[in-house]
């Protein structure tokens, strides 16, 4: 118990002060505001703003009321304790108390103490109650230590920005690269992004093998599919348990594979949320350790003239860097590292690691980590966690567990991929990649009195533009020269009761665009009727070819009929279009570079306009959730792939579900920004047909994706719209492909950007 | 062409446009207006001292889109006095004297209207027999990506001021200069015309006069017809939620006292007028 006088004396000058300041009278300013709601002179605009100032000081006032309240109680409770102290009876117990103490150990006088308390309790009857509420007070805190521990940020570990060096890549070059026993052990949870590896995989010069793991079988079948030509080496795909993310897999699965090779290359399928500004890390990584063969080469030439190198990793990506640090980790990775044979130097050790864990390595420098001989069930559950994982804890540790392999490590950078990064380190003149590999290094496990970052980095919001441009060109196949042949292209056209000045426009606008560019295109018009005739709008033409109507046989079952049409003649390419739009002249153009940056493996949508379907898309790789049937390009691989449309949805929804199965079979779904198709979207009234066929594709769809909740939900929607049921539903689509499907965003499928006009 | 359109439902549409670097932008502006059902539509752009070259751009743009079929007509006029320096008033001035139809509308080449615009504002004034008719238009705020050819609707944006009619109207500006329509048949010529001497709130100082003089019809308000675009380049002709430099801020005071007086002038008009 701290002794009174070094109490604050409840009246002490500060209080006083402060309370002192907090009994301002200002008179109250009457204003009414003018009945027109328009200041017309000086005197009116001093009046409004005098009573402004004045309805600010009662604000200040009310805070200071409130503040003077809470010191008000404090001052009480201060006297309460005060008068406890001056008490003669507390005093005089004090002297038995202070002797008690003396005469015993603490420990004997702590057990004394819990005894008289047990005993006094059971002879009160309290005794269980009162243990149930002391384990109760003890849980409680421990939370509230946990979560205040939670809340709480963690210490900053990494260094300054200035300090923290990386080796500017591509080095001036230097002859051939020795051919090595060169692997890429990755990891794919995403299949659909086996095609994009592959591109970069393809700047590792000489031999590769490459070692792929997944999470079932499904994935396995569609990753072999893409890698099926692969001709520089071996392939080989493993199922693994989805537990610890990439890092359990790279270091159990493929732990057999190692001691096989010189250099490793670990990867694997990041993905962020889409518009995120972490969106485009993973492309960040490859483009910093793979993205073009003098890079390669480079890190390549870099560990065959120093020996000592175990590991290469990219320079941080920006827009994370002001989250480096160990997070929830840092018991674990002590653990680990105990495991391992070494400590973490210091309470909060400096820290640096290869952010996303992608790298080269010998496999010496990873021999510390593999001989742990971890297994998966060492890892949690996969549940979406963003720390405090095992995984998270061993990406920490890589470059400790390099040095204490007795290796170094060393980050690189591509300048153009950073804006905000100034330690990035060009080889000065006369200077040998061995000085400048131990310039822009240290040692993590004897760092010295380096200095470290005291306050967190404020976030960027936006990824470099050095990156994103390449990737957005590349997405958009700008740079692309024209293919040896043209794209034989069909538009396919559905009429439906279509007005002469829809039929004219539509049809004029596809004939222009076809048109465009006979460098990559060749084409024509296919028709097919679903309502009134209209051969003598449009008649057949050298360029416009009818199939012979059948009736309404609905929106999908129409355009599958054109589809198989235009895959007999011979076309490469199916569009889809709706006859009420207007396609822009440049837009086939567009679409089809897009579709030929994406190794003609895409289903690409035009751009609607004026106003843009709302659905998310990544405004950098274009990629969307699903794709709209309104304006949409099918190439013949992905037909011959997934089929068309599913002919049991009569209208809405089969875009939706052709979109899910071509992501399902990891087919890109791209949404082309600059291939506009004017459609007339905006205050169109909805009648209660509609309703009825949005609702009963609804139920189709959550059946065929096994969602039941929302196929109730349609159902009711249906019911109340007056319709009934159907009876006959499509089946359903294997378990494993309804990781695509979203059923969390009403009838959209997909978040949206904005509710739609 | 839709039958409930009368004989005349001729429209001009005068796009200003004063950046020869911003053709991406033009031409999504024009080809929302080749999506306008009513016929003729005549589309008047209205360039700020442009060369030669510039103008030729202009036109091979125009051209690409225009090519179509059932395509609105076009003209390009460029504004080649040297006065005044920021001639955003004289454009629109220089645009109304190559107009012929019965209908006028205007819009900056960055924004863009709904293919139903047109036909929803020519409908609202032929059944009150208004002489202007408004509608809402929809504020989002875009990314242009011209070397890429496309621009990315980043997210709705909040609107300060929402009206709701002709008071409305006397407190503040709410309706952007694509937003309504004029009827020529209605409003006389001397009427019709932007004072050259405004380099901000132009558009308004036009609405002000003729809505103390003129029937309006607001009960469009609330259907959005258009996107009135902010972007995020900083490009906007008018600044918004930007501090404004001495020069600028001192004749945006200025305006905004000749606007204040001008209210006082018409206020008592335009009540008359709703009354």
């Amino acid at each position: 118990m701290p002794q009174p006088s070094s109490y604050e004396p409840a009246t002490s000058p500060e209080r006083q002060v402060a309370r002192a300041s907090a009994l301002p009278v200002e008179d109250p300013v009457p204003w009414t505001p003018p009945g027109d709601g328009i200041l017309h002179n000086d005197a009116q605009i001093r009046d409004l703003m005098a009573y402004v100032v004045w309805q600010e000081r009662r604000k200040q006032n009310r805070l200071q009321v409130a503040l003077n309240d809470t010191q008000s109680l404090l001052d009480q409770q201060l006297a309460q304790l005060e008068s406890i102290h001056r008490d003669i009876g507390w005093r005089v117990l004090q002297r038995l108390r202070r002797m008690t103490a003396s005469m015993l150990p603490p420990p004997v006088l702590g057990r004394l103490r819990r005894a008289a308390q047990l005993g006094y309790w059971a002879a009160r009857g309290w005794l269980f109650k009162q243990l149930r509420a002391e384990k109760n007070q003890r849980l409680t805190e421990a939370r509230r230590l946990a979560q205040q521990e939670a809340d709480r940020p963690p210490p900053e570990a990494a260094r300054l920005p200035e300090d923290d060096f990386a080796l500017a890549l591509p080095l001036p070059p230097d002859g051939p690269v020795p051919q090595r026993r060169v692997a890429a052990i990755v990891h794919l949870y995403h299949q659909e992004l086996a095609a994009e590896l592959q591109s970069y995989l393809r700047h590792i010069p000489g031999s590769l093998d490459v070692y792929i793991s997944t999470t079932d079988e499904h994935r396995a079948a569609h990753i072999r599919s893409v890698f099926k030509d692969w001709d520089r080496g071996g392939f080989q795909v493993r199922v693994a348990p989805n537990r610890g993310r990439d890092i359990a897999p790279k270091l159990i699965c493929f732990a057999d594979v190692y001691p096989n090779y010189d250099y490793v290359l670990h990867l694997h399928g990041k993905r962020s949320q889409h518009a995120s500004v972490l969106s485009l890390w993973r492309q960040f990584l490859y483009e910093s350790l793979v993205g073009t063969p003098e890079v390669v080469c480079s890190i390549l030439h870099l560990f065959e003239q120093q020996p000592q190198l175990g590991l290469v990793s990219a320079q941080h990506y920006e827009p994370m860097r002001h989250w480096l640090n160990w997070g929830g980790n840092l018991a674990r990775a002590r653990m680990i590292a105990r495991r391992i044979g070494f400590d973490l130097p210091g309470e909060v050790p400096l820290l640096d690691f290869p952010s996303g864990s992608m790298f080269w390595a010998r496999p010496a420098a990873l021999q510390p980590l593999l001989e742990l001989r971890l297994r998966f069930e060492d890892f949690e559950q996969e549940a979406g966690q963003k720390d405090g994982t095992l995984a998270h804890a061993i990406e920490r540790l890589y470059f400790f567990a390099c040095e204490h392999a007795g290796l170094r490590w060393l980050k690189v950078a591509r300048p153009e991929l950073y804006e905000h990064t100034p330690g990035i380190a060009l080889q000065a003149e006369g200077e040998s990649l061995a000085e400048l590999a131990i310039r822009c290094n240290f040692s993590l496990l004897n760092p010295g009195n380096i200095p470290r970052r005291t306050q967190p980095l404020v976030g960027l919001r936006e990824p470099p533009a050095g990156l994103v441009k390449p990737l957005l060109h590349a997405a958009l196949g700008r740079g692309l020269a024209p293919p040896v042949k043209p794209y034989r292209v069909a538009v396919g056209m559905l009429t439906f009761n279509n007005t002469d000045q829809q039929l004219l426009r539509g049809v004029g606008a596809v004939r222009a665009a076809l048109q465009r560019d006979p460098l990559w295109l060749a084409g024509q018009v296919l028709v097919l009727d679903n309502g009134s005739d209209s051969t003598a709008r449009l008649p057949p033409a050298k360029d416009l070819h009818r199939l012979p109507a059948v009736g309404n046989v609905g929106f999908g079952a129409g355009h599958n009929r054109l589809m198989d049409e235009a895959f007999e003649q011979g076309c490469d390419v199916y569009v889809a279009i709706n006859p009420d739009g207007v396609l822009h002249p440049d837009a086939l153009l567009h679409m089809l570079r897009m579709l030929r940056a994406h190794d003609d493996i895409a289903l690409v949508e035009a751009s609607q306009f004026p106003v843009e379907h709302p659905k998310v898309h990544d405004p950098v790789t274009m990629e969307t959730p699903w794709v709209s049937g309104a304006c949409l390009l099918i190439p013949r691989a992905v037909h011959k792939t997934i089929g068309g449309f599913d002919e049991s949805f009569f209208m809405y929804g089969e875009d939706v579900d052709l979109s899910w199965r071509a992501r399902a079979h990891g087919i890109a779904l791209r949404m082309c920004a600059p291939a506009l198709f004017l459609h007339a979207v905006t205050n169109r009234q909805s009648n209660d047909q509609t309703k009825r066929m949005t609702y009963e594709s609804g139920i189709r769809l959550a059946h065929k994706w096994r969602c039941p909740t929302f196929e109730d939900w349609a159902g009711q929607l249906l019911e109340e719209a007056g319709g009934t049921r159907p009876t006959e539903l499509p089946p359903s689509v294997p378990k494993d492909w309804c990781a695509y499907a979203d059923f969390n965003h009403d009838f959209r499928f997909a978040p949206v950007r904005w509710i739609a006009p | 062409m839709n039958a409930a359109f009368t004989a005349d439902s001729s429209v001009d549409c005068i796009v200003r446009f004063h950046d020869p670097a911003r053709i991406l932008e033009l031409t999504r502006c024009v080809f929302s207006l080749y999506g306008q059902h009513p016929r003729p539509l005549h589309i008047i752009v209205v360039t700020q001292r442009f060369s030669p070259e510039a103008l030729a751009a202009v036109k091979t743009a125009l051209q690409s889109v225009l090519c179509l079929p059932d395509a609105p007509n076009y003209s390009v006029v460029n504004y080649s006095d040297p006065e005044p320096s920021d001639a955003r008033s004289a454009l629109l001035n220089l645009g109304i004297s190559h107009a012929h139809g019965r209908y006028i509308g205007f819009l900056d080449y960055d924004d863009v209207l709904y293919p139903e615009a047109y036909a929803l504002l020519q409908g609202r004034m032929r059944q009150s027999g208004a002489a202007l008719a408004f509608a809402s238009v929809r504020p989002m705020n875009v990314s242009v990506h011209p070397n890429e050819g496309f621009v990315y609707p980043l997210a709705r944006r909040d609107v300060r001021f929402e009206g709701q009619g002709l008071s409305d109207l006397m407190t503040g500006n709410f309706c952007p200069l694509h937003s309504y329509l004029i009827d020529r048949h209605t409003v006389a010529p001397t009427d019709l015309w932007f004072d050259t001497s405004l380099t901000l709130e132009e558009d308004y100082d036009l609405l002000l006069r003729l809505a103390s003089f003129y029937p309006c019809d607001f009960t469009a308000l609330g259907i959005e017809i258009g996107d009135y675009c902010f972007k995020t380049d900083g490009s906007n002709s008018t600044t918004v939620g930007a501090a404004l430099d001495p020069l600028r801020a001192s004749s945006y005071m200025w305006t905004l006292a000749q606007m204040q007086a001008r209210r006082y002038q018409l206020k008592l008009l335009a009540l008359r007028q709703a009354n």
